[in-house]
């Protein structure tokens, strides 16, 4: 909602700076977005052409001889809009321009130029500059020109949907009148009937009262087309609407100015003299003044005449009925329609409208005849005519405004403020609520025709609050009752998770649950298993992710293309799946994705350039599982899309998988533009967290001293390390306190297809020193035992 | 005999000073005193004299074996003493770097929403969680917004083909809460909510909110004013200003948008706020009756707030951040930056 300050002021009588006024409406609920502060014009002049001639040197420019009221003097003119008799506005050598320039005498081609004659953008009025400034004929040459100029402050304000009796220069006086306690001005107007009864020449007619229940109209014969006077196309202009013809301008004035639309009719174009507003019949069309032919249905409300229909009711006319420079009998209407219906309809085609936007917001019904008859008496005035005797309606203006009681207690309780009953009703007067009773405790109000937005005593509260200002509310601190929380595991565990992650020197991410059609290709998942998005930005925003992968690849791609290429990051993000059990029909389970690649070491100069492998991403992997105290993780091989054949595991943990973890795959990579090795794991965030215990439980250690013997066995290169730890299990004895590897060897050797683990074992009793000959017996009887059931031999050195 | 005792330890306190490093020293150590040494071969001597004199000479061994033990003990420390003080190989260079593994970071948004959860709970709030695809009626309906209504079209949706939603705000948490807790209730909830709008540097398809919600006996307004600005000050610093603008939400009324003062300018007007002295944070307000209808709780017992805080308004303010497609962007160069 846009207008300038002057067209407010002749609603209320205010002289407030233009930001004070700004601050007062913000604070009062009507944000304003955007004032813009006409440009300081001064020394530009009136002046008339006198003669328009072609430039001797230059094919695209004129010399123009000007009356400036002092003298005659010839200008050098670039625009091509101008003709004899023409009232321009001149610019003398010397003048300061709003961009600061400082005109100068010049010479253009060979001819001297005084000054010149100006555009609306040379001067800072608009952005036209296809010409200059053509002048109404009545301006007075030689005077100051900004007289006549479109010089105003334009207030750019924002309307809640809630309110649309803002939606109006007049409810904005409306607003500010009751900020401030004044009284709005009087808009006077004289409407003078012919004899002529419009009920003889016109009829009009509702068929459904439900859509549309109140329809006016009145008819006006023997109208002038033509421009509207200049203060009425700037008030258009600054509001952001383009001036048409004087009838057309003055309904959008009236629009402006009192909130309600208007649509006016070239009688004659009609058929059979009647106006019926009803639902459109199967196959019907219309084609609206926006030149857009419209198939109709059933459900569709228009305005017809006895043949077709000639506007779609409150959105947008026909062009069948059009107001044109030809038409002599206007018909006007004024009606109030429905807002839920408009709005089906404007759904419905798509098409918005200054009219629909007031009318599917509610339109006050209280003003359809007023702001018919200020229309009438308007066009009168500007285009002539004659307002024929009486209005043409069907249905009621008549409406029951809800009455509405409002507890003084329960508003100062809400609000957390102290007000009397009556300060009460003086916020209500100035509001024009109708206060019907009122004692101590209780208030009943009844509200006015535009506020169709106060239905419940809440509505009072906030209107209370408004008017008091939340500025004066004071702050306080509840005294409350205590909730007990209840949710604070996956938080906590989360953030647990991410202390870990960042201490493996990984940082964290963040990627769009987004994906295409491709990314879930990629991963190995089905489109029909995902859930799509029916209206997307783009084809790579189709789906909901299924996995974490997709976006890291994207992260890796952006900054290894930059140049960082050695990553360790995470990302915690839901994925989604459809599921039948779900309110919402989506399955959202919290996923972690961790990948690493490049240098394993920040400290190179003494630790060495290797890259990362897969131990690297299972360390990082336990060290999660360490945080939350998850001690039974078992780790198998894994094939997957994703990861390269062979280099890739799942993790159980009580034969749940809940994570898998390996080397991606060389093709997938190159799908996502990245050469480099890069080492992935995606957890189930969801499904750890069952796992996770809270309590730390202190379990007693031996006071007696360790003894600790190494060993290197040669096994077959596919026998796993757990193998080795399992043998062991099976063991029955306490006193093996860890078994730890500290060399892994293949080569010469040993045979090709052996490995050879160095193992150290430390043996501990919990209640004696353990002596040389107790822990040779154990050793060997271990020993033997690998040797046997893992088929294994001892290496000796 | 004595005498080539006395030769002994001569020799070997001639040896000893002749050291001239610890190596050295550690050979004539061998050579007197190892398991073959000089002494060891007197200790041999001594079990083949007849007992008489084995008194005599063995206190005089043990003597010689004190004195080069302790002369041995002096050297030593000299040695040690001079070769610490001479090192040439061990010039330590202590501006090499470190070695560690360097830790990693938090992303802005998550530090953003972990500090803002800290400061809710503190206040005795706790931690609620919903879908990001919401049904149509929890989104909006349950909510006070209904289909045929504009304020709808504030928010520009994304329909799943399932004919379920993306959230366009956190506020369907309210809902699904209040359907299973009786008051009171005092949560805060955050999450992603979609919006169909174009990437800018100030919008995006997704991004973050946190929603809170208290409802109990006489809870007011004033109430709301005050952990509102109570959790600003802890964000932005104890002189942060709380402003309160009227304005509209279906599922509030009163509703306000809050701001906060400009915690660059100090609220004198600069780019960021754009001269207005204010930065624009949310929406808040006391939830409407028409919601609490739609959850079953009793309209006339229960009163309450709710609010919304967009993370990365706020993550943007704090951080100085001024274009919000850096936050998805995960330039690690960014990431690291704001550790």
């Amino acid at each position: 909602m846009k207008f300038p300050y002057s067209w407010l002021k002749r609603h209320i009588n205010i002289d407030m700076g233009a930001s004070e006024l700004s601050d007062m409406l913000t604070m009062s609920g009507t944000k304003v977005e955007q004032v813009s502060e006409p440009p300081v014009l001064k020394g530009l002049i009136v002046a008339e052409l006198l003669e328009v001639s072609r430039h001797p040197n230059a094919d695209k420019l004129s010399l123009c001889l000007i009356n400036t009221g002092s003298r005659e003097i010839t200008v050098v003119c670039g625009a091509k809009n101008m003709k004899k008799g023409d009232k321009v506005v001149f610019a003398s050598a010397g003048t300061v321009l709003p961009d600061g320039t400082k005109l100068k005498k010049a010479v253009i081609r060979g001819v001297e130029s005084d000054g010149m004659l100006c555009s609306e953008d040379e001067i800072g009025l608009g952005k036209d500059h296809s010409g200059i400034i053509i002048l109404e004929n009545s301006a007075e040459i030689g005077a100051d020109a900004s007289e006549y100029l479109n010089v105003d402050t334009v207030f750019e304000l924002e309307i809640t949907p809630n309110r649309p009796d803002c939606l109006s220069v007049m409810g904005v006086a409306r607003e500010i009148a009751a900020v401030k306690n004044m009284e709005l001005l009087k808009q006077d107007f004289n409407l003078a009937e012919s004899g002529e009864k419009a009920s003889d020449v016109f009829t009009v007619m509702i068929e459904d009262k439900n859509k549309c229940p109140f329809y006016s109209a009145r008819v006006i014969r023997g109208v002038g087309i033509g421009e509207s006077p200049s203060w009425l196309k700037n008030y258009l202009k600054n509001s952001g609407i383009r001036p048409i013809n004087n009838i057309v301008d003055v309904t959008n004035f009236i629009l402006l100015d009192m909130g309600h639309p208007l649509h006016a009719f070239d009688m004659d174009l009609l058929e059979g003299k009647t106006i019926v507003v009803r639902t459109a019949k199967k196959n019907e069309k219309i084609t609206t003044i926006d030149g857009v032919e419209r198939n109709l249905t059933g459900k569709v409300l228009v305005i017809a005449d006895k043949k077709r229909p000639v506007a779609l009711a409150g959105v947008m006319g026909g062009q069948n009925s059009e107001i044109s420079a030809d038409t002599k009998d206007v018909l006007l209407e004024s009606a109030y329609f429905d807002p839920a219906e408009i709005r089906n309809t404007s759904k419905k085609f798509i098409l918005t409208s200054e009219s629909s936007y007031r009318f599917e917001r509610g339109a006050d019904i209280g003003i359809v005849v007023k702001a018919l008859d200020r229309a009438a008496a308007m066009i009168v005035e500007l285009a002539g005519g004659t307002v024929l005797n009486g209005i043409l309606k069907d249905g009621t203006q008549k409406r029951e405004n809800p009455v509405i009681p409002c507890r003084v207690e329960k508003a100062n309780k809400l609000l957390g403020i102290q007000l009397s009953a009556n300060e009460i009703c003086d916020i209500f007067r100035r509001l024009e609520i109708e206060v019907l009773s009122e004692d101590r405790n209780s208030i009943k109000i009844k509200t006015p025709t535009f506020r169709t937005d106060i239905t419940e005593e809440t509505d009072l509260f906030e209107e209370i609050a408004r008017i008091y200002g939340y500025d004066a509310i004071d702050e306080n601190l509840p005294e409350s009752r205590v909730v007990v929380d209840g949710n604070y595991l996956e938080t906590d565990i989360v953030a647990k998770i991410g202390e870990s992650l960042r201490a493996s020197g990984c940082s964290e991410t963040m990627s769009f649950s987004f994906v295409g059609a491709r990314d879930l290709e990629n991963c190995g998942f089905s489109k029909d298993k995902s859930l799509k998005i029916k209206n997307p930005q783009n084809e790579e925003l189709m789906y909901l992710r299924t996995s974490i992968l997709p976006g890291m690849m994207k992260t890796l791609n952006y900054n290894l293309n930059r140049d960082a290429k050695n990553l360790k990051l995470y990302e915690f993000g839901k994925i989604y799946f459809p599921s039948a059990e779900t309110d919402s029909g989506s399955r959202e389970i919290l996923t972690l994705g961790i990948a690493i690649t490049g240098f394993r070491y920040d400290s190179r100069w003494i630790e060495g350039s290797q890259n990362v492998n897969f131990f690297d991403i299972k360390g990082i992997v336990e060290n999660v599982l360490d945080s939350l105290r998850i001690k039974k993780a078992e780790y198998d091989l894994h094939n997957s899309v994703t990861f390269r054949k062979g280099n890739a595991a799942f993790i159980k943990i009580s034969d749940a998988p809940v994570a898998s973890l390996g080397e991606l795959d060389k093709d997938f990579c190159h799908k996502y533009g990245i050469e480099q090795t890069v080492f992935y794991c995606e957890l189930d965030v969801s499904e750890i967290i069952k796992y996770y215990s809270q309590f730390k439980i202190y379990i007693p250690f031996s006071r007696f001293p360790a003894v600790k013997r190494d060993i290197a066995l040669v096994l077959d290169e596919n026998l796993t390390y757990s193998s080795v730890l399992e043998a062991v299990a099976k063991e029955e004895t306490g006193l093996i306190e860890n078994i730890e590897v500290f060399d892994l060897y293949k080569g010469k050797q040993i045979p090709g297809n052996k490995k050879s683990l160095g193992i150290s074992v430390t043996y501990r009793s919990e209640n004696s020193t353990l002596t040389d000959k107790e822990v040779d017996e154990l050793h060997n009887k271990l020993v033997n035992r690998w040797v046997k059931e893992l088929k294994c031999s001892i290496r000796d050195f | 005999m004595d005498k080539n005792l006395e030769v002994i330890e001569q020799v070997s306190l001639e040896d000893i000073r002749k050291s001239e490093d610890l190596k050295d020293l550690d050979s004539v150590r061998i050579k007197y005193l190892g398991k073959k040494g000089r002494i060891a071969a007197l200790m041999e001597l001594f079990k083949s004299l007849p007992p008489s004199e084995k008194p005599l000479f063995g206190k005089k061994i043990n003597s010689i074996k004190n004195d080069i033990q302790s002369a041995i003990e002096l050297k030593k420390k000299s040695l040690e003493d001079k070769e610490q003080k001479s090192s040439s190989s061990g010039f330590l260079d202590v501006t090499m770097p470190g070695i560690a593994r360097k830790t990693g970071s938090a992303h802005p948004i998550t530090q953003t929403i972990n500090e803002v959860i800290t400061i809710f709970r503190r206040m005795g709030f706790s931690i609620a969680d919903g879908p990001d695809v919401e049904t149509e009626f929890n989104n909006f309906d349950a909510l006070n917004t209904p289909e045929n209504h504009p304020s709808r079209d504030i928010q520009d949706t994304f329909y799943l083909e399932n004919g379920n939603l993306l959230r366009t705000q956190t506020s369907p948490v309210q809902i699904r809460i209040m359907k299973k807790v009786k008051p009171p209730v005092r949560i805060i909830a955050p999450g992603r909510v979609y919006r169909n709008d174009t990437p800018d540097a100030t919008h995006g398809h997704t991004f973050h909110q946190i929603e809170g919600l208290y409802v109990d006996k006489n809870v007011s307004l004033a109430d709301l004013k005050g952990v509102l600005h109570n959790s600003a000050r802890q964000l932005l610093g104890n002189d942060v200003k709380i402003r309160f603008r009227p304005h509209f939400f279906p599922f509030t009324e009163p509703s306000v948008e809050y701001d906060f003062s400009c915690v660059m300018c100090k609220g004198k007007g600069c780019k960021v706020c754009k001269n207005s002295g204010w930065l624009e944070i949310s929406g808040a307000g006391m939830v409407d009756p028409r919601v609490y209808k739609n959850v079953g709780y009793k309209p006339d017992e229960y009163t309450g707030y709710a609010f919304g805080m967009g993370i990365e308004r706020i993550a943007m303010i704090k951080f100085g951040i001024d274009d919000l497609r850096l936050l998805y962007e995960n330039d690690i160069r960014f990431l690291r930056n704001l550790k």
